[in-house]
């Protein structure tokens, strides 16, 4: 056992605390050391003993105070080890033994969370339950990256206490967003099941109502949508042998007969150019990476979610590759130390040579961005090398956020933009060209910036250019589109629902809770009764302008502008108006939740439309006699159709409301956890799977012979 | 009562959100006679077969369609 005079160090992670380790202890050596099967590291850093411990996140989370988990409301919570309410949390009991027999000796605790929210209150319930309450007397390293001599510097400059302003806005945000869930999701649980008598999971809280009300009101106005006509000149011209598309003076015509009278006059006319117009057009580089405009890029060019992306972002970042990722800063302090980065880039061969162009640069500043956040700078690289193989995912995350650093060191790319007016018969037209003149940071950027050129021909005042063709086009306007995670996200960094730490999880829970489903968001049933049910009873919970002002509120304590207790007394307030408005309407709430949960396993189960009786749908059933399940038809039921088709016994059946092109019938997925999923249609006699057919008689002839 | 379309609890003939189609569906004949010459039975022909138009407005076109041909 430790003795007398050491230090304890409390880390997020395994991977964080050995890096820690491996960084401020003497000569970088440390020993990797056990208590009840989990690690932890040992240093001395000049002769003095340090012990650094790693938590696994949080450790703590909140209760009931007592009580069983059939009833509502609920005001009184205490913070508990987290194993006592989550099963899959075991391992934090051995973890949290293992704080409160290393920190009992120790003369110094130190928190070495990650320098925000979320890592300020990691480190205070630690301190507070499992290290004897000295969470008054601890000390809090703060750093944005994991890299030796940030950490070294981080814990020279101790900060004499605990960052209590960030405990308290973590402490209140866990607190009222529990009050919210708790009660929120036991209406909605408790009120279904005691209609149809069957258990469903139901959860709405408070940032995740608000986001499924984006996407019902989106949902909703797609459905409700009707398209309007108009119609477009579409417009060629053949100069010098070659083809050029006009654009019309108006975008679109809303009357079909001026389109056609624009067509009839113009075709097969001559245009006279009277005015050549060329601009030199600058843009600035792209701002640094923010966590929410990385997630956004990254769902643009590689498809990636934002869960997904911010856990590579988070693997780089243990990796000491890059600054801490959950941040909202778009700018880059000198203090990160450019030339150092750069230097450190250069050693790495795909960004030798735009390293080596900025550091010959005199001076170095970086383009910023608006957003700040004060606990960290915008995304960027260390400079630091990877030490091990990148991952495809990895190494396209690093990659964009080197690219986006250099870039943003880069000089405006210059583009000459050409408007070439053409009149005919009355009626404007233009061609448009643009050249670059000057790549500027465009160059670091590649590939994720478009630089396609429009080149023209020479043209002058009084040049004739005979039209091809000149026809009226018919369009319709189009619906909005649906959310798709990178869209969700903006439209909740938007409405400032949620933090840049939470946002990415909100939108899983809200496919596990069966409210969404489709890359392109689609609102279910559930989802818009939900929706529906709050907006009856208790609008102000879903509202957005709520949630938004819950979140200033928040955001203030961590500027120490306002309490944590008037927040929390504010948001019961609320919480108690609402709940007992739902109270009154149980009954009614139960049977619209329950409909919708049937109506929603009805269509998950039907496949699609039956091709044998015409009439019928194709819906997945299970055989009373055997368990198994296969599909058949709806008709079944009232004698008119006998279709059955074979289904695999294992995995998740979905329907993908696609038809098979081959025979008409519906195409299916199934996916398993272990495999890919895979597609197929459900007739077994489909000419598709003829090959298939085939190769398995040329099979059975094998065995045969 | 139950909306005709969908069968969901109604006071009247069609839900809320087929009403509110419906609305939509008339008042936006209006700016399709405007842009061109086309009857209501042509209109609502084009919309059922529109791809972009909303799954309840496709719905209650059938319906009226359906029903003027009982």
């Amino acid at each position: 056992m430790p003795q007398s005079d050491y230090a304890v160090i409390i880390a997020e992670k395994p991977d964080a605390a050995e890096r820690i380790a491996a960084s401020i202890g003497d000569g970088g050596e440390y020993i990797k050391k056990f208590e009840d099967r989990l690690s932890y590291f040992e240093i001395k850093r000049q002769g003095r003993r340090i012990l650094v411990v790693p938590a696994s996140g949080h450790l703590y989370t909140i209760s009931q105070f007592r009580g069983g988990r059939s009833y509502y409301p609920v005001y009184t919570f205490t913070w508990v080890p987290k194993f006592e309410v989550e099963k899959k949390a075991a391992r934090t009991r051995q973890m949290i033994q293992m704080f409160e027999k290393l920190s009992r000796d120790a003369s110094e605790l130190i928190n070495a969370a990650d320098y925000d929210v979320e890592g300020s209150l990691i480190g205070y319930t630690i301190l507070k339950y499992a290290c004897h309450g000295r969470e008054k007397a601890a000390k809090r390293m703060r750093f944005s990256t994991l890299t030796r001599d940030d950490l070294n510097y981080a814990y020279e400059k101790l900060m004499p206490h605990l960052d209590f302003s960030l405990v308290e806005a973590g402490r209140s945000r866990h607190e009222v967003d529990w009050l919210y869930g708790i009660n929120l999701s036991r209406v909605l649980t408790i009120s279904a099941l005691r209609d149809s008598k069957k258990y469903t999971t139901l959860s709405v809280g408070r940032v995740q109502g608000p986001t499924l009300k984006l996407i019902v009101q989106r949902e909703a106005e797609i459905r409700s949508f009707i398209p309007v006509p108009f119609w477009k000149i579409d417009a060629h011209a053949k100069i010098n042998g070659k083809d050029y598309a006009l654009k019309f003076e108006k975008d679109r015509l809303e009357h079909k007969l001026d389109a056609e009278e624009v067509a009839a006059r113009c075709s097969g006319e001559t245009g006279i150019v009277r005015a050549v117009d060329e601009k030199k057009v600058q843009r600035a580089p792209l701002e640094p990476f923010d966590l929410g405009t990385l997630q956004k890029e990254s769902y643009k060019f590689f498809g990636y979610t934002p869960r997904r992306v911010l856990t590579i972002a988070e693997r780089l970042y243990l990796d000491a590759l890059i600054s801490y990722p959950r941040t909202s800063s778009q700018k880059l302090p000198p203090t990160i130390g450019y030339r150092n980065i750069l230097s450190g880039l250069r050693k790495i061969t795909p960004y030798r040579g735009f390293a080596d162009a900025l550091l010959a640069r005199g001076e170095l500043r970086p383009r910023e961005g608006k957003k700040v956040d004060p606990a960290h700078p915008a995304i960027y690289p260390t400079g630091k090398p990877p030490e091990r193989r990148l991952s495809n995912e990895e190494s396209k995350i690093y990659g964009l956020i080197v690219r986006r650093f250099l870039a943003a060191f880069g000089t405006p790319t210059v583009r000459l933009t050409t408007t070439v007016s053409i009149e005919c018969k009355g009626c404007r037209f233009f061609l448009y060209g643009r050249r670059i003149l000057d790549e500027g940071w465009t160059a670091f950027y590649k590939p994720y910036v478009e630089s396609e050129e429009a080149i023209l021909p020479p043209l002058k005042v009084g040049d004739r250019i005979p039209f091809k063709d000149v026809a009226a086009s018919m369009h319709f306007t189009e619906p909005p589109p649906r959310y798709n995670p990178a869209s969700l996200l903006r439209a909740m960094e938007k409405h400032n629902i949620g933090t840049k730490a939470t946002r990415a999880d909100i939108t899983g829970t809200l496919y596990e809770r069966g409210y969404v489903r489709g890359e392109h968001m689609v609102a279910t049933d559930i989802g818009f009764t939900v929706i529906e049910v709050l907006n009856r009873y208790c609008p102000s919970i879903i509202s957005v302008e709520f949630t938004r002002q819950l979140e200033e509120k928040m955001e203030q304590i961590e500027s120490n502008l306002e309490k944590r207790g008037n927040v929390l007394t504010e948001a019961t307030r609320g919480l108690k108006l609402a709940l007992d408005q739902l109270n009154s309407r149980e009954k009614e709430i139960g049977r619209l939740l329950s409909e919708a949960i049937s109506a929603e396993a009805a269509k998950r189960r039907a496949v699609g439309p039956c091709p044998e009786c015409g009439t019928g749908k194709l819906i997945i059933l299970r055989s009373r006699k055997t368990g198994k399940r296969f599909i058949g038809c709806s008709n079944f039921f009232a004698g008119k159709c006998k279709k059955t088709l074979p289904l695999p016994q294992k995995g998740l059946v979905t329907t993908t409301e696609k038809i098979c092109e081959s025979c008409g019938y519906p195409i299916v997925m199934v996916k398993w956890s272990n495999r890919r999923p895979i597609r197929f249609c459900v007739n077994i006699d489909c000419p598709s799977k003829a090959r298939y057919v085939d190769k398995s008689k040329k099979g059975e002839r094998r065995e045969q012979v | 009562m139950r909306c005709e379309i969908c069968s969901k609890e109604s006071d009247k003939e069609l839900c809320g959100r087929h009403s509110r189609a419906h609305e939509l569906l008339k008042e936006t004949f209006k700016r399709w006679q405007s842009a061109m010459e086309i009857s209501w039975e042509r209109y609502l022909e084009e919309i059922r077969s529109n791809p972009k138009t909303g799954s309840w407005v496709k719905e209650v076109a059938e319906y009226i369609i359906k029903k003027k041909k009982s």
